[in-house]
């Protein structure tokens, strides 16, 4: 009875049109006042809690050095180097720059930020050499979701954070999945362009793609202070997150000086306003979690799911789907937000390693991301290149089967997940 | 009311730039100097849950809390805005629920008078920008019920994030 006043207030929430942090916040509240012995003090303290989580204080940090890395300066070089180093092959111009999504993928946690920034450069120049602008605007759509697969990435920080997983082991695991991915899309790219009628830019030379390696060494260097900061021990990720944020803004300050210190306070307010909508989202998901653990629902599924005698095979077969079906329609945070905390418990129950779970959830969230109607990178594709929404979804629907197969292949088989965290940070 | 406006964007953006430069600082002394304040995680956390107290309202102002607005955009405009009523009023609701349980907390914890573990000021006195920005978070509901019993507003609009992250991008390439 509560379980069903629960979810029915959530979506009679969600679907007349209120934020999805007040319909997570409402129904939990409603739940509670009718059916449980907690106080509403006490569930105002769930909610202040979600300020003091060492964890979630990194979300502030990347969100800021994301929005100072979008200014142009840090991608546009980028750019530059994956097309010196990568350009002349057959499709170079789309190689590079998905090799340019990946870099910055490794630089920033948001999807829709890597489309923005790589993709108003590198379309335009495709179209001008030759590349249909729905090929173009397709692969860099799909390389775009990148962002939340290669650390760090915000998605994967709440993601650890409501399941209580280490955030440094989920930004390990999402390695090897992230350059696998960007891998199967050159590929596919490499393949697909053979019928294309483009001329590559001349190969170029050693001393060339030295020179635009060191312009970009500057953005590149954030790689190196996230990554080996965390994993060599030197700072938290939350530390590194903040410290990222201090070095981008040195960065595209006084070193690229693409931003003037007078548009600080609004960089400042911008990233101010992302970070509030996401954890007031966050601070509320707890609540919702805080009211499925007390009234054992998740338990409750696990242990019907394991009277009906379901393989985990199985479990992961229907979370796949749930997972690209919510995709549809909402965004990654608030999903994950809902359903990692339903999940989470099943998944330990069946055998599924938690960091695991939380790829396979990282791929569904990007595949969410390029399909209609609610797909971030799509609307943020058409902004990019003026194609209508259709247009550019259409355009992302051959390589989105890459992406599909990708999904299937990290669902069953763990290894691509788990290797590298395993092996650097031991089981 | 633009003293308002100020105060909720001056309080978000210093928040953020204290908790940064506070975490930096703290890199810094432990490397540089080997040493670091022991009241600066807390403060930490105190600038964040101002952050996000005080920026929901901002949040409901200029739309930027997202949703699921699909359905809702399907409607002819006469029902659409009596959705749109009914939305506040039950996000009224929940502020209500909010602002009760937190003020609860905060009376309780000013009677018990405990302070921060290392800074000498009493958690109340932090706590209280939960029932402050959820008052002003009520306020800029009331304001959206006004105008769309009014007619002024047709519907209660929910972010566009996309169009947020163009909207940052073409306001920088001139630069």
């Amino acid at each position: 009875m509560n379980t069903l006043v629960l979810f029915a207030a959530l979506f009679f929430c969600m679907a007349i049109g209120m934020p999805i942090a007040i319909s997570l916040g409402l129904s939990s509240l409603l739940t509670i006042v009718f059916f449980s012995q907690d106080s509403l003090a006490s569930m105002a303290i769930k909610m202040f809690e979600t300020s003091e989580h060492y964890t979630l204080m990194s979300i502030p940090f990347f969100v800021l050095a994301g929005v100072l890395m979008s200014t142009g300066g840090v991608a546009k070089r980028m750019v530059h180097f994956a097309i010196a180093a990568v350009g002349h092959l057959r499709g170079g111009l789309a190689i590079a720059s998905i090799l340019a999504c990946m870099l910055f993928a490794a630089v920033s946690g948001s999807s829709p930020a890597t489309v923005v920034a790589i993709g108003s450069i590198v379309i335009a120049g495709m179209v001008k050499n030759g590349y249909p602008q729905e090929f173009a605007a397709g692969v860099i759509c799909n390389a775009g979701t990148l962002g939340i697969l290669i650390p760090p990435s915000i998605v994967m920080v709440v993601y650890a954070a409501v399941t209580e997983v280490s955030v440094g082991r989920m930004f390990m695991a999402g390695v090897i999945p992230g350059l696998m991915l960007g891998f199967m899309l050159m590929a596919a790219v490499w393949w697909r362009a053979g019928a294309l009628k483009t001329k590559p830019p001349p190969k170029a030379s050693m001393g060339e793609v030295l020179t635009a390696l060191r312009e970009s060494m500057w953005g590149l260097m954030l790689l190196v202070i996230i990554m080996g900061g965390i994993y060599g021990g030197v700072f938290t990720p939350t530390e590194a997150a903040a410290v990222s944020a201090v070095y981008a803004l040195l960065v595209a300050v006084f070193i690229y000086r693409d931003l003037k210190p007078k548009d600080l306070p609004h960089v400042f307010l911008e990233s101010s306003r992302t970070t509030v909508m996401l954890m007031f989202i966050v601070a509320n998901a707890l609540l919702f979690a805080h009211v499925l653990t007390t009234e054992r629902i998740p338990q409750t599924i696990a242990e019907h799911i394991m009277a009906m005698g379901m393989q985990p095979w199985m479990f992961l077969l229907v979370v796949n789907v749930i997972l690209l079906v919510a995709g549809n329609f909402m965004e990654p945070t608030g999903i994950i937000l809902i359903l990692a905390p339903i999940f989470f418990p099943i998944a330990t129950e069946l055998g599924i390693d938690p960091i695991h779970l939380g790829i396979i959830m990282v791929v569904n969230m990007e595949i969410g991301m390029v399909t209609p109607p609610v797909g971030l990178n799509l609307f943020v594709t058409s902004g990019v290149t003026g194609m209508s929404l259709m247009h550019v979804a259409r355009a992302a629907l051959p390589w989105l089967s890459v992406l599909m197969v990708f999904l299937v292949m990290v669902t069953y088989i763990p290894q691509i997940s788990l290797f590298l965290p395993n092996l650097v940070m031991g089981t | 009311m633009k003293i308002l406006d100020h105060l909720e964007e001056w309080t978000m953006s210093l928040a953020l730039l204290a908790m940064t430069g506070l975490t930096f600082l703290q890199v810094v002394m432990r490397y540089v100097f080997n040493s670091g304040f022991s009241w600066a995680q807390e403060a930490t956390t105190v600038f964040f849950a101002i952050m996000i107290f005080m920026g929901i309202s901002y949040g409901v102002r200029v739309g930027s809390h997202i949703g699921v607005d699909a359905l809702v955009k399907l409607m002819p405009s006469g029902p659409r805005r009596w959705v749109g009523v009914l939305a506040v009023v039950l996000s009224l609701v929940y502020v209500g629920f909010v602002i009760t349980g937190s003020t609860t907390y905060v009376l309780k914890m000013k009677d018990v008078g405990i302070e921060f573990d290392d800074m000498p000021i009493e958690r109340w006195q932090v706590l209280a920008v939960m029932p402050f920005g959820l008052a002003l978070t009520g306020w800029r509901f009331l304001q959206i019920l006004y105008g769309l019993l009014t007619g002024t507003r047709a519907s209660f609009d929910l972010a566009d994030e996309a169009a947020e992250a163009l909207k940052l991008k073409s306001e920088e390439s001139p630069a």
